[in-house]
């Protein structure tokens, strides 16, 4: 092995893979400031040197962890989970710097949680509306960015660039992955991570296009695109989609969520030419059956209480979709507008609610539960009823046509049991901190499933900005729980404890 | 129907009056159901004369027909040897419907309630054993009225547990104190000497428990009408109470102490108790789950002490936490201080300690803390083969090892009781509650609690969140009651039926191109 410095003795290479790993995100992470830097210097805006300065520290300390250190032949489990959930934390971090070094934002803390927020594309967000009027472009186009990288992952991006990573790199992604199963789409593993983000470029490329027809300006659409098809819910307006109160904007944007909460692994289908294969997938059907449902549900409860028919449908239609991908995009127009679904009839907020809980599909860039695991949670309640009457029976459980192994089914099961006990923890830490019951169980659960706006004093109309200071390291750490899907950050946890065990036990 | 043809069937000449028996287990239970539902009224009615003649002669009528009706469905259906699972879930929802409808029939013939609603809600809050209840103010009624009202309840807890045990044991749904019962799952011997003597032993022990309550409530100073009917809501879990202020009417520290330990009763299994009968101390000392449930109350006690502070002196605060922890535990629903006005902290806590439920094999209801315990045992075992994929571990309660067929019923019971629970919250959102509402209402009436948050808030008659909203309730707290699958199977087998007829009646040739 050469010396990474030439410089007198050369430097032993650490072995650890989470330093390689998080050294090689902050790399890509600085390469995104530098090009925030320079939409800040064409939009005419004055933020470029606090932009640069970010990048080259976080260029810095990247190149230094990633020299410093080599990634072994083989991955265990363990190393896989802490590499993922420690990479998506510095990464993190680091994506907190712009924020402060523009002088945007005076805290650490807030910067963070919008860091955080970004990454994990949940799209809450702390800015009030003078904040965004004083933001600089390039930091607005850096926000919708963090949501852009976060969407397809940072680890899936540092995999396809990490050729020696055989074995391990798709253990690597399916930690990461949103979903119990992630296809391969080519033998290689870094194959298969570069046709994904292929993917998702083309389709970035395409929706901005489509947005820009719609007249919104490239600076609007380029940005809405990033986080639209990450289903992150950053916009780079203060009233989010509300701002263009335009139906043609939001059918694109509907749709673009639609594909966006759907599996990557179709989306790459229909691009090989292969559309149809939506229409064969079980779990996207339910996906969709599951919108058009919510959609109908929530246009009924709106006409009852005393809405037109035509705003009814565009208001459902929109923030059913945007909540049932986990996007987050809001179309109020401001507090008590129609589309401030805080303010709708209980029953519509509940069906809202409850798209919260599950989400889009596995392999997409959405939150949540995923239809996948709700389909088959279904599947064992039907199971269950069905026993009832015959308890001696041997069922399957199925998804679509194929049988889901009871491997597979109690895995299922543990996650979401995981879920409801860690969205249950912390509505518990959020109401006796002071928050009013709706405000803090929407809280939690639009927190875990990445969603972005919540009910209550949290809704669409309003910002995260209503939860206190440590509040909102509560819903940080349900957003990177939610998007790592819940096992790497709860087991990353259990190995540093079991390692504090040991060393406490060691003296 | 079964006149001539009948009676002209070999045997006949020797007993005429038998052989014309059919079997079946659900009329023979629901008969049983009637009569002894029956012969609570005619009890009540008795009570009832001790102050006045009103309604007495009433429910004495309606006492008599009930009974025999019972008795003509008892002599006319016989109980089977075996009985079909299928068979059991039907009977364990009929005879709870059954006694439901005698009591809603008495309602209405008294007159103490009007309406028809109203008078199968409170029958069903009653038999469910859960706290809700129609009456704006119960004082006004007659002493008869608010006997039956608690003999519902204690007739209620009762006939939940036995379900649960003779019913119903081959769900393997309650838990490790399954294992007591020691049957063959499949079929339910509801003859068999072995379950016999088990529901006898249980109703001895609930009878005592409940003489015990009643002598508890009498020395701290009950009348003795008080006394009785309140240790009947008590050790059922059930929650009525005869003044509108629940245990608060009697603004005494003592009553309210008394009304601690009959509550921690009520929720406790009755395995525990007979094991400390007889002696084998190290049983409890053994059984994780007490601990749990002890620990459960004790700290949700401390935490709303300490945050909530909702009395005046130190004995005050600690008083009213321990009667609002123990009585949200054992999902009986009595009440001594508005917990729906407290910090959201402790409202969002309550809710959740009432969905976790009592102990398995009590009164109380809810998930059962034995369920909850198995899960997180399944949950580390999960997080650990994350980590070390071959590992083989076994999941655990306490000392015992949950088998894996359990554990999957568990998990599906899991499934079950979070589906329920949101389907409930949904409808009741769509029937015009508010969110906080429809959320702590649909779980409260799942777990048999009763009041919740919002406009369910407690010493609130439940009609105000409007008539709608009142059915969804009274059908969670049927399905939470005897423990979903009953009512469950019932909706699916409605559901499929018409896709089977229509399945049936496609022509063969169609399928025949695979």
């Amino acid at each position: 092995m050469t010396a990474p410095i030439a410089l007198g003795t050369p430097l032993r290479r650490v072995r650890s893979v989470w330093v390689h790993m998080a050294g090689l995100s902050l790399v890509f992470t600085s390469a995104g400031m530098v090009v925030c830097a320079g939409v800040d210097v064409i939009e005419g805006g004055h933020g470029a040197a606090g932009l640069i300065l970010a990048a080259g520290v976080t260029a810095l300390v990247g190149e230094a962890m990633r020299r410093g250190s080599r990634v072994g032949e083989e991955l265990n489990p363990r190393a896989v989970f802490v590499a993922v959930s420690l990479s998506w934390v510095i990464t993190a971090v680091a994506g907190a710097l712009p924020y402060l070094f523009t002088g945007l934002l005076g805290s650490f803390e807030g910067a963070l949680f919008e860091s955080i927020s970004g990454f994990t594309c949940s799209g809450s967000s702390i800015f009030s509306a003078a904040d965004f009027a004083d933001a600089t472009p390039g930091l607005l186009f850096w926000r919708q960015m963090t949501q852009w990288f976060g969407g397809m992952g940072i680890i899936v991006l540092a995999v396809a660039v990490l050729p020696f990573l055989g074995v391990g790199g798709l253990e690597l992604i399916r930690a990461e992955a949103p979903g119990p199963t992630s296809d391969r789409l080519a033998p290689r593993v870094s194959e298969t991570a570069k046709r994904l983000w292929a993917v998702y470029v083309i389709f970035t490329i395409a929706s901005a296009v489509a947005l820009f027809v719609t007249g919104i300006g490239w600076f609007d659409a380029a940005g809405l695109s990033l986080a639209l098809v990450s289903t992150g819910g950053f916009a780079p307006e203060a009233a989010s989609i509300g701002a263009y109160d335009s139906v043609a904007v939001e059918v694109v944007l509907i749709i673009g969520m639609v594909i966006g909460g759907a599996s990557f692994t179709l989306l790459y289908a229909a691009l090989k030419g292969r559309p149809l294969d939506y229409l064969r997938n079980s779990e996207f059907r339910a996906y969709v059956t599951g919108l058009f449902v919510g959609i109908a549900a929530v246009t009924v409860f709106l006409t009852t209480t005393g809405s037109a028919f035509g705003e009814s449908l565009r208001m459902a239609a929109f923030n059913v979709v945007t909540l049932g991908t986990s996007t987050g995009f809001g179309n109020a127009t401001g507090a008590g507008s129609p589309g401030d679904f805080a303010l709708w009839a209980p029953a519509a907020q509940v069906v809202l609610l409850l798209f919260m809980w599950v989400g889009g599909m596995t392999g997409s860039t959405s939150g949540g539960m995923k239809v996948l695991r709700a389909q088959v949670m279904a599947g064992v309640a039907w199971r269950e009823l069905r026993r009832a009457e015959r308890p001696r029976i041997e069922l399957p459980v199925k998804q679509g046509r194929e049988v889901v192994g009871d491997a597979v089914v109690g895995r299922i099961a543990g996650f979401v049991l995981l879920y409801v006990v860690i969205v249950m923890a912390a509505t518990l830490a959020l109401t006796l901190a002071g928050n009013d019951i709706l405000t803090g169980f929407s809280g939690a659960v639009s927190a875990m499933g990445n969603m972005g706006p919540a009910l209550g004093e949290a809704g669409p109309a309003s910002s995260f900005a209503v939860y206190s200071g440590p509040e909102r390291m509560i819903l940080a750490a349900l957003m990177l729980i939610g998007r790592l899907e819940v096992f790497p950050m709860v087991l990353s946890l259990v190995v540093a404890a079991n390692w504090l065990g040991r060393r406490v036990r060691s003296r | 129907m079964n006149s001539a043809g009948d009676r002209s069937a070999p045997g006949a000449a020797e007993i005429p009056w038998r052989v014309q028996r059919r079997r079946s287990a659900e009329l023979n239970i629901a008969g049983l159901a009637l009569m002894v539902t029956g012969v609570g009224l005619v009890v009540s009615a008795l009570v009832g004369l001790t102050s006045s003649s009103r309604d007495v002669v009433e429910l004495a009528l309606c006492g008599s027909a009930v009974g025999t009706l019972g008795l003509f469905l008892r002599w006319q259906f016989e109980l089977p040897e075996r009985i079909t699972p299928r068979a059991s879930l039907r009977t364990a929802a009929l005879a709870l419907a059954s006694m439901i409808a005698a009591s809603t029939v008495t309602y209405l013939v008294t007159g103490a309630i009007t309406d028809l609603e109203g008078a199968v809600m409170e029958s069903t809050s009653g038999f469910t054993t859960t706290a809700l209840t129609v009456l704006t103010d119960p004082e006004v009624e007659s002493r008869g009225i608010l006997f039956w009202r608690a003999s519902s309840q204690w007739i209620g807890g009762f006939a939940a547990l036995a379900t649960i045990i003779a019913v119903l044991p081959f769900l393997g749904v309650s838990g490790p104190a399954d294992a007591q019962t020691r049957l063959p799952t499949g079929v339910s011997h509801l003859t068999s000497g072995h379950v016999k003597r088990l529901l006898g032993r249980y109703l001895a022990l609930y009878a005592g428990l409940t003489a015990i309550g009643a002598v508890l409530f009498l020395l701290a100073g009950m009348g003795p009408f008080d006394a009785l009917s309140y240790a009947f809501t008590t050790i059922s879990t059930g929650g009525f109470a005869n003044h509108g202020g629940s245990f608060g009417f009697f603004d005494s520290s003592l009553v309210e102490w008394m009304g601690v330990a009959g509550m921690f009763l009520g929720g406790l299994s009755l395995a525990v108790v007979w094991s400390v009968l007889r002696g084998q101390t190290s049983r409890i000392l053994g059984a994780r789950e007490f601990w749990v449930y002890c620990a459960l109350i004790s700290g949700a006690t401390a935490l709303i002490a300490v945050l909530q502070r909702p009395g005046d002196g130190f004995l005050d605060t600690v008083r009213i936490s321990a009667f609002t922890a123990t009585s949200a535990v054992s999902s009986t629903g009595h009440w001594v201080a508005d917990w729906s006005q407290w910090q959201p902290g402790m409202q969002m806590m309550l809710v959740v300690l009432i969905g976790v439920g009592a102990m398995s094999g009590s009164m109380g209801g809810g998930f059962r803390i034995v369920r909850g315990m198995a899960l997180f045992s399944y949950l580390w075992r999960e997080l650990q083969t994350q980590l070390h994929p071959r590992l083989v571990r076994v999941v655990r309660v306490g000392k015992e090892v949950v088998p894996e067929s359990l554990l999957q019923r568990v998990l599906g019971y899991q499934v079950l009781y979070l589906g329920t629970a949101a389907v409930g919250f949904v409808a009741l959102a769509a029937a015009g509650t508010d969110v906080v509402t429809a959320l702590s209402g649909s779980i409260s009436a799942l777990a048999t609690y009763g009041p919740a948050l919002g406009d369910l808030g407690v010493g609130q008659p439940v009609t105000v969140i409007g008539a709608d909203a009142v059915v969804v309730v009274g059908l969670l707290m049927f399905a939470g009651r005897i423990e979903l699958y009953p009512l469950l199977d019932g909706v699916v087998s409605l559901v499929s039926w018409p896709v089977k007829r229509i399945r049936a009646m496609r022509p063969r040739a169609a399928g025949s191109g695979r």
